[in-house]
């Protein structure tokens, strides 16, 4: 089974990141962006019930006073989410050592962890103009595959 | 395909070079032919495995075909025949030469190494590599790799070497780059970023400082940047010799096999709108090679392996291939540990993933290697072992996939003549109509990309981690001026601290001078590492070098032509410094097809990385100015040089002469100024480069906080100068010295037979006052100006 578990700063402790992807955003021709919430996002591939899904982010992937997360979050409502893996092919190395830490900590092996940089933008643009930036700044194709929604 | 290998040996030249492009191996047909006519002779096809094991060992990246090849060069319409081929007539020539006998290993394993400290205890490794076409496809991942790759070669020297300090050395197109890109290519931007985030990433999780390094501005540089990294190492003597025995087992240990980096050796010999594929292309894991890096030397200490090698390009086929070069070896690709299932045995054997060394271990001491691998975490297999049949076997279970001969594999690549041609271009005196005041030019050439700070890209690198790093590379009452050289004191390998021996680094590069005689680059890149190391201390008498090329395709004959006289330059410069090339390394196919589908190749271009030892570090020497009256000298002559400078690419200057070196002059310069350090005559060494005497002394000053007055009459020069080439030359060979008030009349006696002249002070006056030769100021800006020039350049 795949979970989703999204890990969040907590208020305050992102804005540096935030800004940099504006800026980054920003120079490439992105204008009019209005707020960019950062996250990242675990695909945990494994064999687990909810409760323990829920405990591997408890215990591994949030850091209590930095962070919040939720296990397979809703999404978004009336922003642009963009999601940045690393493809299939190429190997995902904080992927790998999730997976080594999850048994560590006593879990079964999981099949698999992959893992996205994830950011929720808002702003007068269009999904056209926004992955145009993107590409250029956060996306190489060669080693990345990405997603745009807006929900 | 196996249907294909079958008609084989009955294929036409024409045809096996189609396979060849097809199966993306970057072989010649004359080397599909000399296959061939191996397993003709074999009386068999060949399987696919050997075909790509082929491919892999004769790529140019693992057998640098272009210098061992015989070169026909003509220079000036003048014929020569190069029938030794460029590396054993100037490289290796130059080293055997010079003869060193603190040179312990030299161009035969993964790395250079030299004697180190005392009582010949210790031995340093040194080696540098290029990761150009990775990082021009993918930036951060090329250059994390591009790290662990060298870092790998110093663990996989003799049998490993402690890492103790990485190097970072780059080429970039301008940031601002907005001329039109091909569609596939990444913005010189985003590159410059890719690249120092993976330098960064990687070289601070594995808990090594990166703490000495360059980069260099060309818009040339923009669709194929140049990424040099290195590493040197400390190891114990006894531990620089490996051996090999039949019965050894082939131990892999470190990161698991899967499909990333195929065909990255073959990749990297090719040009790369060719070839660029995505599996060539690999994401470092710096903790997997941290983990590699405990277990081994805890395994080298305890005497458990016999020998070591890294698996770098070509993967398996190469690490074990090489190992078992001298012996045979036989192994079985089922028993490797393996990312995914879906692999192909060939796949196994040819795959670059990262992070995995290959030992050969006594079967004795299996047991014991096992239990020091798993408590440190480290994966490991024994894939088989090594023989006594002089042959490379490959099994997939019970299925033969290679079976060749050594004396083929290593011995058969046919060597193909490259032809060199040369036009010694000619050079006017500059001219340039004087100006009144030249504080406007003087902070442009400190803003210029190839002079200002690289406070930014150096602050995200961690260079204090051991704790080694004596003299920074941000230097200064701020921490925050230009050093010449890094000192190190590497007490994390020796454990001594009672020990002060440590050692300078530093490197040269200036393709700018390369554009308009490759020959003078090498010479001035060999004379800026002398000028850098002497600055900090260290003893040039000792001076080990390493050469990296980067050129574009040599199949062009200007190209070609360019790489003899540089290579020239390399020997003429070694031998007249006394410094032997003790590694090296070379990079080609540095070419791709612009947005107008025009070739457009790098600038050709040479790093000379140097280290030299400090035999006292506590007598380094930083290049800020320390106080107020002190005189301020300076060694060396200027002359009417402004060809490659950064005020000629200011002004727009062209065909203006580049720096001639005088190396017998200049070492005899370099040899005096180290004994006034040794005798603690000089408070501060900082070398003129770009930029010029200007750009140095602005440098010096802001750096410690105290001005300067100048008087350029005082400045030593040859010919008919005015203040604008005094001011801005880029003379090779040239320093400047802060003397004490107390020590002048001792160094004055010292530096005799030496052209040293006594230009100015130092001052309380936060500013650089510079006198004309007319007696008026020319200069007289404030060093807060001076320094903000610096510091907003990128």
């Amino acid at each position: 089974m795949k979970y989703f578990v999204a890990v969040y700063h907590k208020l305050g402790y992102g804005a540096h990141k935030e800004n940099g992807i504006k800026k980054r955003l920003q120079s490439v021709g992105l204008k009019d962006i209005l707020e960019v919430k950062s996250y990242a996002i675990y695909q945990i591939d494994g064999d687990y019930a909810p409760a323990q899904a829920e405990n591997i982010a408890k215990a591994l992937l949030a850091d209590p006073v930095l962070e919040t997360y939720a296990v397979n979050p809703p999404a978004p409502q009336n922003v642009f989410k963009v999601e940045v893996w690393i493809r299939d092919s190429s190997t995902d190395v904080v992927g790998e050592s999730v997976v080594d830490a999850i048994e560590t900590l006593g879990f079964k092996r999981p099949q698999s962890v992959r893992v996205a940089n994830a950011f929720n933008i808002d702003g007068k643009f269009s999904e056209a103009a926004l992955e145009t930036a993107v590409k250029k700044t956060f996306v190489n194709e060669v080693v990345n595959k990405f997603s745009i929604r807006k929900y | 395909m196996e249907d294909i290998l079958k008609n084989f040996n009955s294929m036409t030249g024409r045809q096996l070079f189609e396979l060849q492009a097809d199966c993306g191996w970057s072989l010649s047909e004359a080397e599909m032919l000399a296959a061939q006519k191996y397993f003709k002779s074999a009386g068999r096809a060949p399987l696919y495995a050997e075909l790509e094991t082929i491919a892999q060992t004769w790529s140019e990246h693992c057998k640098h075909k272009t210098f061992n090849g015989p070169v026909e060069f003509i220079k000036d319409g003048k014929k020569e025949f190069i029938k030794d081929g460029l590396f054993k007539t100037t490289i290796y020539k130059a080293t055997k030469k010079l003869n060193k006998k603190w040179c312990l290993s030299v161009f035969k394993d993964n790395a250079g190494v030299i004697e180190f400290g005392k009582n010949k205890k210790w031995a340093l490794a040194f080696k540098a590599e290029t990761h150009n076409h990775p990082c021009a496809v993918e930036p951060y991942g090329g250059a994390e790799t591009g790290v662990g790759g060298v870092i790998r070669d110093i663990l996989g020297v003799g049998l490993g070497a402690k890492p103790v300090v990485n190097t970072d050395i780059f080429c970039f197109a301008d940031p601002k780059y907005s001329k039109k890109l091909p569609p596939a290519a990444l913005h010189p931007a985003r590159i410059f970023k890719g690249v120092v985030d993976g330098v960064r990433d990687y070289g601070n999780r594995m808990g090594i400082p990166t703490a000495s390094g360059g980069i260099w501005f060309d818009d040339l540089f923009a669709l194929n940047p140049l990424v040099f990294v290195g590493t040197i190492g400390i190891m114990p003597t006894w531990a620089i010799e490996k051996h090999v025995k039949a019965g050894d087992l082939v131990v892999a240990i470190g990161g698991r096999t899967g499909r990333d980096g195929l065909h990255g050796a073959t990749f990297s010999s090719a040009n790369i709108e060719d070839a660029s594929e995505v599996s060539a292309v690999q994401i470092g894991h710096a903790i997997n090679e941290k983990k590699v890096l405990d277990a081994l030397l805890k395994l080298r200490d305890k005497k458990l392996y016999r020998a070591v090698t890294d698996c770098g390009a070509g993967g398996f086929s190469s690490a074990v291939g090489e190992l078992g070069g001298e012996t045979g070896v036989r192994v079985d690709l089922s028993k490797a540990i393996l990312k995914e299932s879906k692999i192909k045995p060939w796949e196994i054997w040819v795959s670059e993933s990262q992070e995995r060394m290959i030992l050969a271990v006594p079967p004795e001491n299996m047991k014991e290697a096992g239990k020091i691998l798993k408590s440190e975490n480290c994966e490991y297999c024994v894939l088989g072992e090594f023989t006594n049949t002089g042959r490379l076997e490959v099994f997939y279970g019970k299925e033969k996939i290679v079976d060749l001969k050594n004396s083929f594999l290593h011995g058969g690549v046919p060597r193909v003549i490259k032809n060199a041609v040369w036009k010694t271009p000619e050079f006017k005196p500059s001219a340039v109509k004087e100006q009144k005041n030249y504080n406007a030019l003087l902070n442009k050439c400190l803003s210029n990309l190839n002079t200002c700070s690289r406070e930014s890209v150096i602050r995200q690198y961690d260079h204090e981690v051991q704790g080694g790093t004596v003299v920074k590379p941000l230097q200064g009452i701020t921490h925050d001026g230009p050093g010449d050289a890094t000192v190190i004191w590497p007490t994390c390998a020796t454990n001594d601290l009672k020990d002060y021996n440590g050692f300078a680094l530093t490197h040269g590069l200036n393709p700018a001078i390369g554009k308009l005689d490759p020959y003078q680059m090498a010479l001035n890149c060999i004379d800026e590492v002398f000028r850098n190391l002497v600055c900090a201390g260290a003893d040039i008498n000792k001076v080990a070098v390493l050469d990296n090329f980067c050129w574009g395709s040599p199949e062009n004959p200007k190209l070609m032509g360019e790489l003899v006289l540089c290579a020239r330059g390399c020997y003429d410069g070694a031998i007249t410094y006394g410094a032997p090339f003790i590694s090296g390394k070379d990079s080609f196919y540095n070419q791709s097809k612009g947005a107008d589908g025009k070739d457009v190749a790098i600038p050709s271009t040479i790093l000379i990385s140097a280290v030299a030892p400090v035999y006292d570090v506590r007598k380094a020497v930083t290049m800020d100015f320390k106080e107020a009256g002190s005189s301020i000298y300076i060694v060396g002559v200027t002359k009417d040089e402004m060809g490659g400078s950064v005020a000629a690419e200011e002004l727009g200057l062209t065909n203006a002469a580049p720096p001639q070196v005088d190396g017998k002059t200049a070492l005899k310069a370099y040899k005096k100024i180290y004994e006034a350090v040794q005798r603690g005559l000089v408070n501060a060494a900082h070398d003129i480069s770009q930029g010029g005497l200007a750009a140095s002394l602005a440098e010096a000053a802001f750096s410690g906080g105290y001005g300067a007055e100048i008087d350029l009459k005082k400045v030593p020069a040859s010919g008919n100068l005015k203040n604008f080439q005094i001011l801005f030359s880029e003379s090779a060979s040239r320093i400047i010295l802060e003397i004490p008030y107390e020590k002048e009349e001792v160094f004055k006696k010292l530096m005799s037979g030496v052209k040293t002249a006594r230009i100015g002070r130092t001052s309380f006056v936060p500013a650089l006052k510079i006198k004309g030769l007319d007696g008026k100021e020319v200069v007289n800006e404030k060093l807060s100006a001076l320094k903000n020039s610096w510091q907003k350049g990128f």
